[in-house]
């Protein structure tokens, strides 16, 4: 970013390779369409664009293009007024054949629509933590909250997870959703 | 032997592997995020890590830079300016509007009491620093709050707005109402003008619809903070038509602006 900033053009299209795919599955967990987090994830990098002059080469770019990109999800629900009550298109594409791919679909699905169960503010740093491999201290400051406030998010949406998941057994990927429901 | 953080924990868990029992306990006993995660066998981080999401064709490069070619002009230029730049430009835009509000005040004012006098200027820095809020922010950065402190002082401005403009000054009547409804009306615009085209300039996109009619709104709050220093019309009819409508016009600019966006 820092040689973007400094005029070397090229630079950008590669931070663009870099990144663009990865934040497309991050946005994809909870996106209908495809279309849609391809869409967000062109918007994220024009931000990152309009907002070259404001970045500090003391920090990750990382954090800093994943928030833009949250904000920009959390604005395209909000224009559409809800989230997808199930937003498992991904994981219906899965059609496996073999049962033990049916299985590990059918997990994905039971964690999707798991994760589609949790509070927006738990899911996001959920998402922010563990899909996007930030730090907490990284999705604190992108997110605007304290560190302690972030890791209490990740707390109750581990627990509320576990309770909508039941007892999952990763060997055999099978989920048992069970608790709370 | 090596220190366990949260993404220690999270990455080992990713990869199927766990570090030492030792460690764990040590960093799970000081971080509840951690702990919920390992708990039950870890349960829930065993079910995380086997969530996989398969990658599709990648993203072409094209259509960010399509949308990057169309990135010219003026606007596109003030927009892009570091923050501290986008700053000035928004304290230069208010202190345009008060010295504007400043330069033609009413006859009366220096009956109307300090304290309410200096209240008002406040409200209206106030609720100008307000209106501009969403193109302060850097992108990818949450902006503030709006609201609690704007409504907070948005009440006794009001209160404030409503006492100054009906105790002191004679109402007008009825020949000259449309005129000087229009003239506030378009003295008040005038005032927020500057406001909405720094905020218009500086938006980098990123604003909702609701804070883009909010920022509509307090405009028009400070340019009624600021017509009551220039306007003595203490009609009730007056201060509807000619001041109140000035924040709805705005918000319903602001909702054309935003559709069209």
């Amino acid at each position: 970013m820092a040689a973007y900033v400094a005029g070397e053009a090229g630079a950008f299209r590669e931070l663009f390779e870099r990144y663009a795919g990865p934040l497309e599955r991050l946005l994809m967990r909870d996106l209908s369409e495809r279309e849609e987090a391809r869409d967000l994830v062109q918007q994220a990098f024009l931000h990152l664009h309009r907002a070259r002059l404001d970045f500090d080469p003391a920090k990750r770019l990382k954090p800093w293009l994943y928030t833009i990109a949250m904000n920009l999800k959390r604005e395209h629900f909000r224009r559409r007024k809800r989230r997808p009550e199930h937003p498992d298109s991904d994981a219906a594409e899965l059609q496996p054949t073999e049962p033990r791919g049916q299985q590990r679909a059918e997990a994905r699905r039971t964690l999707v629509w798991a994760l589609a169960h949790i509070p927006n503010d738990q899911r996001e740093v959920i998402e922010l933590h563990w899909f996007g491999g930030l730090s907490f201290p990284e999705l604190a400051e992108g997110i605007g909250i304290t560190v302690a406030a972030a890791k209490v998010r990740a707390h109750r949406g581990y627990v509320r997870l576990r309770e909508l998941l039941g007892d999952f057994d990763a060997p055999s990927g099978n989920p048992t959703p069970g608790g709370a429901l | 032997m090596s220190r366990v953080t949260c993404e220690a924990l999270r990455d080992a868990l990713r990869a199927g592997t766990s570090p030492a029992d030792a460690e764990l306990v040590s960093h799970a006993a000081s971080c509840e995020a951690c702990t919920a995660l390992l708990a039950e066998r870890a349960s829930v981080g065993r079910a995380l890590a086997a969530e996989t999401l398969e990658s599709g064709a990648p993203l072409p490069w094209s259509g960010l830079e399509t949308l990057m070619k169309e990135e010219v002009g003026w606007r596109a230029w003030v927009r892009s300016r570091p923050t501290p730049v986008r700053l000035a430009f928004a304290y230069g835009a208010f202190a345009l509007v008060g010295s504007l509000g400043l330069r033609r005040v009413r006859p009366d004012l220096e009956l109307v009491p300090g304290l309410e006098l200096g209240g008002l200027l406040v409200v209206f820095g106030v609720t100008a620093y307000q209106a501009l809020g969403p193109a302060l922010p850097v992108a990818g950065r949450p902006a503030s709050r709006p609201g609690i402190l704007a409504l907070a002082l948005a009440v006794p401005a009001l209160a404030a707005f409503v006492r100054t403009a009906t105790t002191l000054a004679p109402a007008a009547d009825a020949a000259t109402f449309v005129h000087q409804a229009w003239s506030c009306f378009g003295y008040g615009a005038l005032l927020t003008a500057p406001l909405l085209a720094v905020l218009w300039l500086m938006d980098r996109g990123a604003g909702s619809p609701s804070r883009v009619f909010y920022s509509a709104a307090v405009a028009g709050l400070a340019a009624n903070a600021a017509l009551t220093l220039h306007c003595p019309n203490a009609s009730s009819a007056h201060l509807l038509v000619g001041h109140a409508t000035i924040g709805l016009a705005l918000a319903a600019v602001a909702g054309l602006f935003q559709g069209r966006r």
